[in-house]
């Protein structure tokens, strides 16, 4: 396998880059999700710890996270630029594009880091502040340095990097990180391997031209729908544990037992079929492709369903 | 002083597109400067300022030994 030249010049041509590409360049989509997830923390923390919120303090937070989230997205563009103008889906971002230059999308990344933090330790505490910094070393070192490009476990050890966020807003909040806050993140965790490899089972031939050792590169794409069915089984106990500690209520109960199931049974299809494989028809792609589609709705489902147990007054206990 | 450094012409889109950066940079700016100072307000507001507080300053530059301001035997 060969890796794309690190750092190469991309062959594209330059033009003005508007603050929109600067935006782009944050990757707003998966802004999105962390801020939910740490709003979701946050909201779920207080209403647990009985810990009041005080609202601008807490939105300051949740804007600290996301300024986080934008920064080591900044920082992965910058390194991953010589892959992302080299597979299709990605080769419009701003830096491959031409529109940012790579020195402006680092020191965005690392200006911003530094502001995500400061603010956040300013309106919360020194732990949701560590764990921010956390979180966006791992993602922007880490997981796009060290893991990305040298095992085909990247995504599982790399998933940790976007399950911070609802430890980071329940810290924000209380100050401390119990077990119910990493009930969330471990949920995050087990979710990420099957919601990203269902995509690669599309875009496997994307990651080959790029070097990047994603797993149905490495190990074929009948290993990766084994191993989506096995995290997805994994993820329907993990997914109501919280029942168990009484951080989720009746309604987050039912939610993730019926998210869960229709999510293993994507993952059952997945399985039996031969999506990722050369023979694989559109028929396929569009199953590997509904998994993906489902797990995005999966996650936003049951931190929905958190987010108004906890901040809508819907909690009803479940008594075990 | 030779001129060393050569000043490129810009194109019209790219002056618009350095514009547009420029006034989002700045309303960037203004931002952060506007959460700093509304957070250093709220956390003085719930701060306790009183001498026993701890680890606010106090007012007072006396407190600890001092080889200044030791007696002269």
């Amino acid at each position: 396998m060969t890796h794309a030249a690190p750092h190469s010049q991309t062959a594209a041509k330059a033009r003005p880059g508007t603050a929109r590409d600067y935006i782009e360049l944050l990757k707003p989509r998966i802004m999105l999700l962390v801020v939910f997830t740490a709003l979701s923390g946050l909201v779920a923390g207080s209403s647990i710890s009985g810990t009041p919120i005080n609202p601008v303090l807490a939105a300051i937070s949740i804007f600290a996270v996301a300024l986080g989230s934008g920064a080591a997205g900044a920082i992965n563009m910058w390194y991953d630029a010589d892959i992302d103008a080299v597979m299709t889906r990605t080769a419009a971002r701003p830096v491959p594009s031409g529109a940012v230059p790579k020195d402006e999308a680092l020191a965005t990344g690392l200006i911003m880091s530094g502001v995500a933090v400061l603010l956040m330790w300013m309106a919360s505490n020194f732990i949701a502040a560590g764990l921010l910094a956390v979180s966006i070393a791992y993602y922007g070192w880490f997981y796009t340095m060290v893991l990305k490009r040298r095992t085909s476990h990247n995504i599982v050890v790399g998933g940790a990097a976007g399950a911070f966020p609802p430890v980071i807003g329940w810290a924000a909040v209380t100050g401390t990180a119990p077990l119910d806050a990493w009930l969330l993140f471990a949920i995050i965790f087990f979710w990420t391997p099957p919601h990203f490899w269902a995509l690669s089972l599309v875009a496997h031939k994307e990651y080959e031209k790029a070097g990047i050792p994603m797993l149905p590169v490495t190990r074929g794409a009948r290993a990766t729908r084994l191993q989506i069915f096995a995290y997805t089984l994994l993820m329907l106990p993990v997914g109501l544990a919280p029942v168990l500690t009484g951080l989720g209520g009746w309604a987050y109960g039912v939610s993730a037992m019926i998210l869960g199931l229709v999510f293993l049974g994507f993952a059952w299809r997945v399985l039996r079929s031969k999506a990722g494989e050369p023979t694989a028809g559109d028929a396929e792609r569009k199953l590997a492709m509904g998994m993906f589609g489902f797990s995005i709705l999966y996650l936003f489902g049951l931190f929905a369903v958190l987010l108004a147990e906890h901040g809508f007054g819907l909690y009803l206990p479940v008594e075990l | 002083m030779t001129g060393e450094f050569e000043i490129k012409p810009r194109t019209p889109e790219e002056l618009a597109a350095q514009k547009n950066r420029n006034v989002w940079l700045a309303i960037s700016l203004l931002v952060f400067v506007i959460l700093v100072g509304v957070t250093t307000t709220m956390r003085l507001q719930t701060a306790d300022l009183s001498p026993e507080g701890g680890f606010y300053f106090d007012g007072s530059m006396e407190t600890g030994a001092s080889p200044l301001s030791e007696p002269a035997s």
